[in-house]
């Protein structure tokens, strides 16, 4: 438990606060933290795009969409795509149709990629189509901002996916949907101090994961006490676009 | 200066007198994990504690992981020979290397120049089952390795038990930082308005404590770049 660095340690953690135990799951189940924990996951990741994934794969001649969580990933943003070691860059539909009127039919060596016109809400995550259409099988390479992996009852060993001084944040957020759910801890007050202890983490992870900056915007150590709280000089400011 | 897990303990059990202990409301090691969760809050913010990572490079490889201690990177330096590092790689991020050479990936040196990161810094990974933690990526790799290392200079948090159980601190930062973060956890039940003002005292105490070090001299730049 003290090393607060497993899903174990985590649930352990969870139920000594709670003043309950793993064993005898009195007012909270294992499967719930469960649940509770992949949702406090997805929000983080939704929130600071802390994890960067890099999916390959091999394209299919003449095959111009590809799901990208097909391989098992949850994703929530392209940050950059790669055919043949060479980085393609992103477009859009009405772009192709002002440059070729024949430009559905194009195949050829990969130069774009674009995500608008998709029907891409009933699948899992993200599609996206290359532009032109690959001729031969290649390698093509996308990093993606992901969720982190699921925890697992399962595999209670297994590390948590996020930096380690993120993961008390974890916990805040599972406390937090806990004791604002309807059961005889329900008390909104600690609800609502948990809640605000997990979007400070979730703030910082912000800042921390900003990895997305041009490569000329360089931010320091943030304000030495003449500024506001610190955690806003680790924000990049607004405008910065993706890579 | 005293421990961080013991002296951190003894103060909370002046504090909540007849509370912490054996079958009591709540016990050592329950408090001393509430304690490593209030350190990693506070070096995080603090931002003055350092971890260093010596990666041997290996042939044809750009990528690499790094430690999950890590917050951030501030510096990367390379070691032809493995010892002497005389040689500071730049922060870019794998868009402007594509800039400098489209074929970058496949593109080879005898020093890397630029580096980039992938995840936040701090990921946690493991190897079985797969789970990939922060990496850093090089340009250029080297084909043909002998002894060449980098050496991977961040913020951290302490990462093992073993080192949190010696690890020590000023007990005025215990007291500023530590403790009212412990607080703001064990009395959010009993008392959610107690529990805000001392998460609040704990935000104030991390950033006089901050105020403290940067005062110093000259506040180190910190780049954290992935794509």
């Amino acid at each position: 438990m003290l090393a607060v660095s497993t899903w174990q340690d985590v649930m352990d953690l969870f139920y000594a606060i709670v003043q309950d135990t793993e064993a005898a799951q009195s007012y909270f189940t294992t499967a719930r933290l469960e649940s509770w924990a992949n949702q406090c996951l997805w929000e983080m990741a939704e929130h600071a795009q802390l994890i960067d994934k890099v999916i390959e794969w091999t394209a299919t001649p003449g095959t111009a969409a590809y799901e990208i969580n097909s391989a098992g990933h949850g994703s929530l943003a392209v940050l950059r795509v790669e055919v043949d070691d060479e980085q393609i860059q992103p477009t859009t539909v009405e772009q192709l149709w002002k440059g070729n009127r024949d430009w559905q039919q194009t195949t050829g060596l990969p130069r774009w990629y674009y995500r608008d016109r998709l029907d891409e809400f009933d699948t899992e995550g993200i599609v996206l189509r290359l532009w032109p259409a690959p001729d031969a099988a290649n390698d093509i390479r996308a990093v993606v901002a992901a969720v982190p992996d699921a925890v697992d009852n399962d595999a209670m060993g297994n590390v948590v996916h996020l930096p380690l001084w993120a993961i008390p944040g974890l916990l805040r957020g599972m406390l937090a949907t806990a004791y604002s759910s309807e059961t005889r801890r329900q008390n909104h007050g600690t609800a609502a101090h948990f809640r605000a202890m997990y979007y400070d983490v979730i703030d910082r992870m912000k800042g921390r994961s900003a990895g997305k900056l041009k490569a000329q915007l360089i931010y320091g150590n943030g304000p030495t006490g003449k500024r506001g709280p610190d955690w806003l000089g680790l924000l990049p400011p607004d405008g910065i676009p993706y890579p | 200066m005293g421990t961080v897990l013991g002296t951190g303990l003894q103060m909370v059990k002046d504090l909540l007198p007849e509370q912490v202990g054996t079958n009591k409301r709540w016990t050592d090691a329950v408090v001393q994990a509430v304690i490593a969760c209030a350190d990693r809050a506070v070096r995080e913010r603090v931002g003055v504690h350092f971890h260093t990572q010596t990666i041997t490079l290996a042939n044809d490889t750009a990528t690499y992981d790094l430690d999950p201690e890590f917050v951030s990177i501030d510096t990367v330096e390379f070691a032809l020979d493995g010892s002497t590092y005389d040689w500071k790689l730049e922060a870019k991020s794998l868009k402007d290397m594509s800039e400098r050479m489209p074929l970058w990936r496949q593109s080879r040196g005898t020093r890397p120049d630029l580096y980039a990161l992938l995840s936040a810094p701090g990921t946690q990974g493991q190897t079985s089952p797969a789970i990939t933690p922060a990496q850093i990526v090089i340009y250029p790799c080297i084909a043909t390795v002998t002894a060449e290392t980098i050496l991977v200079t961040g913020e951290a948090v302490i990462g093992n038990t073993t080192d949190l159980a010696t690890a020590t601190v000023g007990t005025d930062i215990l007291k500023k930082c530590h403790i009212p973060y412990i607080l703001s956890v064990l009395y959010a039940v009993e008392s959610p308005e107690r529990a805000a003002a001392e998460f609040q005292n704990f935000i104030a105490g991390c950033q006089t404590v901050k105020s403290r070090f940067g005062a110093q001299g000259e506040t180190p730049s910190r780049a954290v770049r992935r794509c």
